[in-house]
């Protein structure tokens, strides 16, 4: 796998699996207030599980095996107007705390433009390396 | 010694082994939120000074590998990862000039085989 796009493919890896990150991000934000999903349940907060993916012998890129929900129980208000209270009047909101989102979603997008940056100096060393022909 | 020398092949290891280390600082971004990933490094340097205190120079310089290590430094985050994305950018930047370079000076060797070769 090493040779001339070897780190294409890994940055290429990295690139991927940070957008896929953002757009689970993306989903939990929008879905912050969703109290009745599909399943009738509230919605549920989902993260991306990142394995390193073994391109050769040391050397890794980077794969998202699965996408997990986030099984910790969600917070309960009580809001008895609510068509999706309970008996009680409390209503179960999704567990997404907007806060950790927020972060997560700028370490994924730092993550994205260092994907990026490392995929530039690739192109450039090889334009160096195309040069010699010159 | 033949038309091209000891140092047009230490050179060529020197971009081959830059390039390794490309790889290995690429890999260590791209698993930057990876846990559990621990990050990996190519001393191509450290490499090829010893090819070129080794007894018969050439052959063994012509025979080097680059090998990625598995580098144990650095703080390791709650999730058991060791990336810290500041550092490995600053040593992208850092391989990629010294590539630059390198592929520079064999530029330079080349042309000076050219004008000897009265090609210019």
């Amino acid at each position: 796998m090493s040779g001339l796009f070897g780190p294409f493919q890994i940055s290429a890896s990295g690139m991927a699996a940070e957008r896929l990150r953002m757009q689970v991000i993306a989903e939990n934000l929008a879905n912050a207030n969703s109290t009745k999903g599909a399943d009738g349940e509230p919605y549920r907060r989902k993260t991306v599980v990142l394995h390193e993916a073994q391109f050769d012998e040391l050397l890794s890129g980077v794969e998202a095996t699965g996408i997990v929900e986030d099984t910790r129980p969600g917070r309960r208000v009580k809001d008895p107007t609510n068509p999706d209270a309970d008996a009680d009047g409390f209503v179960t909101l999704p567990n997404v705390d907007s806060v950790t989102e927020m972060v997560d979603l700028i370490t994924s997008q730092r993550g994205f433009e260092a994907n990026v940056q490392a995929m530039n100096d690739a192109k450039q060393m090889f334009q160096k390396a195309l040069d010699l022909l010159r | 010694m033949g038309l091209f020398d000891t140092s047009i092949t230490l050179l060529e290891k020197a971009m081959v082994g830059a390039g390794r280390r490309h790889e290995a600082l690429s890999a260590n971004v791209a698993n930057a939120n990876t846990p559990g990933y621990r990050r990996a490094d190519v001393d191509f340097h450290r490499t090829l000074s010893a090819a070129l205190g080794a007894p018969d120079r050439e052959r063994s310089l012509s025979s080097v590998a680059f090998t990625a290590e598995s580098d144990g430094s650095g703080a390791v985050r709650a999730d058991g990862n060791g990336i810290d994305v500041d550092r490995e950018m600053a040593a992208l930047t850092e391989n990629n000039l010294e590539y630059q370079a390198i592929a520079g000076v064999l530029r330079q060797r080349f042309r000076a085989l050219e004008t000897v070769l009265g090609s210019r």
